[in-house]
């Protein structure tokens, strides 16, 4: 059995990506959307748009009632929830099975499993995944110290309860991790009105590396290799690149394989990315979270594999086996991907709605740009800034930047301000050309990017 | 009007629909260029009396009759939602059907101030 009917319960260029996906499969397609969208480019898109709501998202596509009402309405047999908004809420799927529609993601028990943070760490143990060195449960200055000395420095002394920082102490050595302790545990104290730490080993220079998976749902599950997201600014990434040449075979085979291990222990099915944290000083990997969903930077894994994976989540939503086992995925060359945000980096990246009143896109062999914008598009003021993605491939990591910066030259955009001019400043810079980042870069050298 | 100066709409019925549960006795409006077209003839098509329309989507489950002053009652997802009139209100005129889904704006029904 197949889809014959998709509700596309989000917005932007992901909204458009999966219109064309199904189209491509020969699926209908229904989009929701809400009073500012609808004149999008999705709306018209679609084989029909259904305006669900007011402008404000929680009234909208934060709204599940109105999501699954409207695609019982319109007689759609499946859902994709697209990321962001309801995607990772196990309300979706959860209302998705009572009406009958099949949901385009995990079931609601897995992402409520892997959801919970120290539920999805013990499944992740369970499977073998690495994860941060760490205790909890510190109860005394000699205890932080002895345990920090196990885990080896420097360390990380957090508040259980904590938050934004406070309650935070980073320790280079045994004086430092029992000073850290009273302070830490002081401060959470005040804060949290807890006063209970755990310490985990602190990466100084981490890079931020996950993993693309699919699984059918019954057990077997395939990835599509690694993907380096440390360019970031606040948890926020920025360019996103596959694979991730800096890790040698031998750890990223042990990526790949933790990653399997832990998406078929729940029997995982469609699309998911496994996050680790890559100490490069160690040579270690270690287990963050399972984003339940498809990503953002889904399209660089694409082009190195040749995969459409939204298809492909259309195919195992509708009962399809996986199309491919992981002996017929074949990974071939780089490819880097920018975001393009509606923001102006020089003013704290302030966003910056309004008319496009020029929009160029860059062409060529191994250029792809994923967007719901076009020339006199409206960017609403409601939601994200995101008005597309820039992804190229080429044959290695240099020829993937050389066209990545002649494509960035050709992209010209006009009526609001955006990243692009960042991102030529970022991949000419000789730390990203050298491959010399990590999840702190862009925000420790920013002003000299800024500035450039 | 009360609404924040910075809402982009999109929709001539809903802005209409707005306007007259503002009850505000003038509007003023700046429009771009390819709206004023379709506002003047949604206006043409609402006529002058009030309109009410859907809050979101949903399903029509209950009209009540011409000349009445009950709730529009909706269906979403299996919860009912009243769409209530003012007291001095009555339904002039029913622009949608039992069973017919709705859409956010989609004018219900026209109502003339008894």
């Amino acid at each position: 059995m197949s889809l014959r009917r998709l509700f596309i319960a989000n917005r932007g260029e992901i909204a458009v990506r999966i219109i064309r996906a199904a189209q491509g499969l020969g699926i209908e397609t229904v989009a929701a959307v809400s009073d500012a969208d609808r004149d999008s480019m999705a709306a018209r898109l679609a084989d029909r748009a259904v305006v669900i709501g007011p402008a404000k998202a929680s009234e909208s596509y934060l709204d599940p009632r109105l999501i699954v009402h409207a695609a019982k309405a319109t007689g759609c047999d499946g859902l994709h929830p697209g990321y962001g908004f309801l995607s990772e809420r196990s309300i979706l799927p959860t209302l998705c099975d009572q009406h009958g529609i099949a949901f385009v993601g995990p079931t609601a028990e897995t992402i409520d499993a892997l959801g919970d943070k120290i539920q999805a760490r013990a499944l992740a143990a369970a499977a073998g995944v690495p994860l941060v060195p760490g205790c909890s449960d510190i109860a005394t200055a000699a205890d932080c110290r002895r345990e920090a000395d196990r885990i080896g420095y420097p360390v990380l002394i957090k508040a259980s309860a904590g938050g934004g920082g406070r309650g935070m102490v980073i320790a280079h050595d045994g004086n430092e991790a029992e000073a850290g302790f009273a302070r830490a545990s002081a401060e959470a104290l005040a804060a949290f009105g807890d006063g209970t730490l755990f310490i985990e080993r602190f990466v100084p220079q981490a890079r931020h590396v996950e993993v693309q998976l699919m699984g059918d749902g019954r057990g077997d599950v395939v990835h599509f290799g690694e993907r380096d997201c440390s360019v970031q600014r606040r948890y926020q990434k920025l360019v996103e690149e596959a694979p991730c040449v800096a890790m040698p075979d031998a750890l990223r085979t042990q990526l790949h394989s933790a990653a399997v291990s832990l998406a078929a222990s729940v029997k995982y099915r469609n699309a998911a990315t496994a996050e680790f944290l890559y100490d490069v000083t160690r040579q270690e990997i270690y287990f963050i979270e399972v984003n339940a969903r498809i990503q953002v930077e889904h399209p660089v894994s694409e082009m190195i594999s040749g995969a459409d994976l939204v298809q492909e989540q259309l195919r195992i939503a509708g009962g399809a086996a996986l199309s491919k086992s992981q002996a017929d995925i074949h990974l071939n060359g780089h490819a880097i991907e920018c975001r393009i945000n509606a923001e102006d980096p020089d003013r704290d990246f302030l966003p910056s709605p309004g008319k496009v009143s020029r929009w160029v896109l860059p062409e060529g062999d191994g250029i792809r740009v994923d967007t719901h914008i076009e020339q006199g598009s409206v960017i609403p003021p409601h939601y994200d800034s995101m008005v597309g993605k820039l992804i190229v491939h080429a044959a290695d990591r240099d020829a993937a930047i050389a066209k990545l910066s002649a494509a960035l030259d050709q992209f010209e955009v006009g009526g609001i301000s955006t990243t692009i001019g960042l991102h030529r400043r970022i991949v000419r810079h000789p730390d990203f050309r050298t491959n010399q980042i990590h999840t702190r870069w862009l925000e420790t050298g920013f002003q000299d990017l800024v500035a450039a | 009007m009360s609404a924040p100066d910075d809402v982009l709409i999109g929709d001539a019925r809903a802005l209409l629909a707005s306007f007259a549960d503002s009850g505000a006795k003038t509007l003023t409006v700046q429009l771009r260029d390819d709206v004023t077209l379709a506002l003047a003839r949604e206006a043409v098509a609402a006529g002058a009396g009030r309109i009410v329309s859907a809050p979101h989507v949903a399903t029509v489950l209950h009209l009540p009759a011409i000349g009445s002053n009950a709730a529009i009652r909706l269906d979403l997802l299996g919860d009912e939602i009243s769409v209530e009139l003012g007291e001095h209100e009555v339904i002039e005129d029913l622009m949608v059907a039992v069973g017919e889904m709705v859409e956010f704006g989609t004018p219900l029904a026209r109502i003339e101030i008894s």
